[in-house]
């Protein structure tokens, strides 16, 4: 599968609020990488870096960088950015489900619960971590 | 190999899971709801400086 996943999900793997099944969706992306592909825009990982003390993202960068694909966020085009607008969703949201359909994720893992939980007509899902487990484990 | 090589990133996702829980940190025993809100304050601000950054 190819996954992108929302900075929450990273923000709870690594421990900041107790949330189990983000740690344990992350724990197993790591230990099967290889069997699943891991993708973030830049946007993403500019939110985890404000979001902790510089020597904790360069520790985070020197894990992700072995497993996850860094995209810069002007490869997505503008008009698919306005189409999630016209969904509803503020540009910056916006953009993140572009980016998603974009890379042609299968699925955007997010804890939000605003993100684009109520539309069927997209083209990748939108989990929880936990529904993402329940999937990788239904796949195996 | 892939033994190995998932330990040493296993060894790294520890050392950062201690580093956030013993380290200063604005959203350590925040809920997880107040952790999505400052995320997405972070996001539309980080959004709106890109902006700015591209309209100059």
């Amino acid at each position: 599968m190819l996954l992108i996943l929302d900075s929450n999900e990273y923000l709870f793997a690594f421990g900041v609020a107790q949330r189990p099944a983000s740690r344990a969706l992350f724990d197993r992306l790591l230990t099967e990488r290889g069997l699943h592909q891991i993708r973030l825009p830049r946007l993403i990982l500019g939110e985890i870096q404000r979001n902790f003390p510089a020597s904790i993202f360069r520790e985070v960068v020197k894990l992700i960088q072995d497993f996850v694909h860094v995209d810069e966020d002007f490869l997505v085009p503008f008009e698919l950015g306005s189409k999630y607008e016209q969904m509803g969703l503020k540009a910056a949201d916006a953009f993140i489900g572009a980016y998603t359909e974009f890379v042609g994720a299968d699925a955007l893992v997010t804890e939000n619960r605003h993100f684009l939980t109520r539309r069927s007509d997209l083209p990748f899902r939108v989990l929880t971590a936990e529904q993402c487990l329940r999937v990788l484990e239904a796949k195996k | 190999m892939t033994r190995r090589r998932n330990e040493k990133a296993m060894e790294k996702l520890a050392k950062i899971r201690r580093l956030v829980r013993e380290g200063p940190s604005s959203l350590r025993n925040r809920s997880e709801e107040e952790v999505i809100r400052r995320l997405r304050e972070t996001r539309q601000k980080l959004w709106e400086a890109k902006l700015a950054s591209h309209s100059r």
